[in-house]
């Protein structure tokens, strides 16, 4: 009894709310485990997307003035049915202390509404973080415009923004990758990121929970990116963490400027205070000294021999326009940009061509990885 | 006899002959690029099975002969070598030490510990001793209650030893013998010489990089690097951002080992391909690329030597054969690394199709065949056990006997 109402208070703690029909996708893929610790909450103005989500919680909004559907891309029309239910919202979320709001921002609905949850929230004093994503290149200016506008109304409230830049991960896949299973790839980034920002923020501490490190981490100019990596079998912690590393495909010069991250690990067996130490040193290393660091580990018996690691950089300087460009451009470019021979920046995997194989390893390097990015070189 | 070196980038096939004379001639050769294979080890019998068939038939046709068995190469599966010794009792101390008492001696040291999935691929004879005698290269017939005998054992992984024999026999080609591939290039490239001395030889491959040392004509040390040629290209192509094969021709065009070689604004074009234009690159970076990953390389075998306390001991050089050995300047930067004379090795002894064979990429191939003729010589004296069943290598002693006897 007791485990289970403070089981519930924690639940009734944390909100995670899709904001728009995708932000609805990803928080209706949540694995069930991390699931149970949150309350979950669709704010839509199109009912079909709300019928079918799993979300304890939905909330139509703008009955009147969006009647069911969606907006359509247009900013107004998701303003004005925001204040419509402004109140309804304020009910659905008083309880909670700490919010994560998940979206796509470019659509009418996320770039509206979610700047003003973001002012309402500050108004109750709840603890917000905005997990978004920026629109593909190939979707056009009128919604990279939106994307922008939204992304400085919401800098100008307390929350928290933490938005990754899909092209980029388009960019490392191979042109004749199917564009389901593209798509697919990106939303998983975004569960994964969302997963690794649920199980912090519900970790008890000192290990996990600490608001302020997040605000840390995360609030600033930059965007942020995600890296992964899992094996399966006895290899050593600093290895996988390294395979994370390589994975955020940055090259050593923006590592060496972010501002911060977010570990989180998952094993089935138990790691040693050896290893663990091992591993987030040498996450301090490739980054910088300076930066803040958060890390959740949790034990989970169900992944047997596997350990997974989630890294989620956040605070990464946004350089220029030429590497935010992907591959999958439907109007063809009238300039073209010669590639930059100043600036490594990843295309392809950091292992090319032995992707996929068994990884050589010597005293905890990965020999497959080039030695060049493993010195950190910079060539001119 | 038929040498057949399966690598990760190549495989090549030697059709040889012994001629009236007791040379050995080449009358076929086999050349295609690999498939399924990686770092060494067969990772998809099926591709290397039809590689393997490809360059067979190459072979076949310009020798004229059918290829029925061959003696194959393998790297891979995680090869580890150390020395073993046994010390026995002489059986008659009056009449000396008999090739029987050695042959036990012999035996005796390969009864080490192994790993469940190892096997023993070589026992290599290093010295004797008889009572407070050391260092005997051929104890026979020396007086002495006590024979003791120093051996090095190489071992490797079954499963990939298996899964090289497998695909070679789905080939249509029955495996003679098995020999860990830098014994046999050793065999192509060094002089007598040199292996007296003390010497390092490098097959600088497409998936690993073998070596070898050899010290008062004693084989210390062998073993093998998963990373090569490949790993160069591969680097290449990240970070010029080129296709793998693009790579692999800018390497061999325009790469150096050695950024000093190199002067500023030398530059390279690339063809159009795709979308993008002719683009400048220059050679200074390229090397660069190349350097860094040359250097890492010859740097961990040396660090590996060191560890072992056997590269203070270098006599005369290192040696460098193998198709990666080709990138220029590979000895220059392997003498600043190694701080002492580097060369290329080319194989030895052998004659017919010269123009085809003579290169360092066919030493592997060249040392297979010379090998080969060593063992039947060796079988028909009586001295070694015969060849490997398809499926089991049995534990042989190899060819080495040879040197000593």
């Amino acid at each position: 009894m007791k485990t289970e109402s403070k089981e519930k208070s924690i639940r009734e703690k944390y909100t995670v709310c899709g904001v728009g029909n995708w932000g609805a996708n990803i928080v209706k893929a949540i694995n069930p485990g991390l699931r149970r610790r949150v309350k979950t909450m669709v704010v839509n103005s199109d009912l079909q997307s709300l019928i079918c989500s799993n979300a304890q919680v939905k909330l139509q909004i703008g009955k009147k003035t969006a009647a069911g559907r969606g907006t359509g891309g247009d900013r107004e029309a998701g303003e004005k049915a925001f204040r419509e239910s402004e109140s309804d919202i304020h009910k659905s979320l008083s309880g909670t202390e700490v919010l994560i709001l998940v979206t796509g921002l470019g659509g009418g609905l996320g770039s509206a509404v979610t700047p003003a949850l973001c002012r309402l929230t500050d108004k109750m004093g709840i603890f917000t973080l905005v997990l978004a994503t920026q629109p593909f290149e190939f979707e056009g200016k009128k919604k990279a415009a939106l994307f922008g506008k939204s992304l400085e109304e919401i800098r100008k409230s307390d929350s928290c923004l933490i938005w990754f830049n899909l092209d980029r991960l388009l960019g490392r896949l191979d042109e004749n990758t199917p564009y389901g299973e593209a798509f697919q790839r990106c939303d998983g980034l975004l569960q994964s990121a969302l997963e690794s920002l649920i199980a912090y923020l519900t970790a008890p501490p000192p290990q996990g929970g600490d608001c302020a490190l997040l605000k840390n981490i995360f609030s600033s100019q930059g965007e942020s990116v995600l890296g992964t990596h899992q094996e399966t079998g006895s290899r050593k912690l600093v290895s996988i963490m390294k395979g994370a590393l390589s994975n955020l495909f940055l090259n050593v010069h923006k590592l060496s400027r972010v501002r911060g991250c977010l570990i989180q690990i998952r094993s089935g067996k138990a790691s040693s205070i050896g290893e663990l130490r091992q591993a987030i040193s040498a996450v301090a290393e490739m980054l910088n000294e300076e930066v803040h660091l958060a890390f959740c580990i949790e034990q989970d018996e169900e992944l047997g021999d596997e350990v997974k690691v989630n890294l989620l950089i956040g605070g990464v300087p946004v350089e220029n326009e030429e590497e935010t460009s992907s591959p999958f451009l439907v109007t063809m470019k009238t300039d073209y940009h010669p590639p930059k021979q100043t600036e490594m920046d990843f295309a392809k995997m950091t292992r090319g061509n032995f992707s996929g194989t068994e990884p050589t390893v010597k005293k905890g390097e990965d020999l497959d990885i080039p030695t060049f990015i493993r010195r950190g070189e910079k060539l001119a | 006899m038929v040498g057949l070196d399966v690598g990760t980038s190549r495989i090549s096939v030697l059709v040889a002959e012994r001629a009236a004379e007791g040379e050995i001639r080449i009358i076929g050769v086999g050349t295609q690029p690999s498939d399924g294979v990686r770092k060494g080890e067969v990772v998809s019998i099926d591709k290397a099975v039809k590689a393997i068939e490809k360059a067979i038939a190459q072979a076949e046709r310009i020798s004229g002969v059918e290829i029925r068995s061959a003696f194959a190469g393998v790297r891979g599966g995680q090869v580890q070598t150390f020395e073993s010794r046994s010390l026995l009792p002489v059986a008659k101390p009056a009449v000396g030490v008999t090739p029987r008492d050695v042959k036990k001696a012999i035996t005796a040291a390969q009864a080490i510990a192994l790993p469940p999935d190892f096997e023993i691929i070589h026992v290599i004879p290093q010295r004797f001793a008889v009572d407070n005698q050391k260092d005997i290269a051929n104890p026979e017939g020396m007086l002495g209650t006590r024979l003791e005998a120093m051996v090095l054992i190489v071992t490797g992984a079954i499963t990939s030893i298996h899964n090289m024999i497998k695909s070679i026999n789905q080939a249509g080609v029955e495996v003679e013998d098995i020999v860990f591939q830098p014994l046999a290039s050793s065999i192509a490239v060094l002089r007598p010489e040199e292996q007296k001395s003390g010497v390092l030889l490098l097959d600088l491959g497409g998936g690993t990089t073998d070596y070898l040392l050899f010290q008062d004509d004693v084989i210390r040390s062998t073993g093998v690097l998963k990373v090569g040629g490949d790993h160069v290209t591969n680097d290449i192509s990240i970070g010029l951002n080129l296709l793998h094969n693009q790579a692999e021709e800018v390497k061999k065009k325009y790469g150096s080992a050695l950024i000093s070689r190199v002067s500023e604004g030398e530059n390279f074009f690339l063809p159009v391909a795709m979308d993008r234009a002719e683009t400048g690159i220059s050679r200074q970076k390229l090397s660069r690329i190349i350097q860094l990953r040359m250097s890492e390389i010859f740097t961990l075998i040396r660090k590996e030597l060191e560890e072992k306390g056997l590269f203070q001991s270098l006599g005369s050089g290192v040696i460098i054969t193998g198709g990666n050995s080709l990138l220029e300047n590979a000895a220059e930067l392997g003498e600043k690394i190694f701080q002492m004379p580097v060369r290329r090795g080319n194989p030895r002894g052998v004659s017919g199709l010269r123009e085809i064979i003579d290169g360092p990429s066919y030493a592997a191939a060249v040392g297979l065949v010379r090998y080969g003729f060593q063992q039947r010589a060796e079988e028909k004296s009586g001295r070694g056990k015969g060849g490997r069943g398809l499926i089991r290598p049995a534990k042989n002693i190899k060819g080495w006997l040879e040197k000593y006897f």
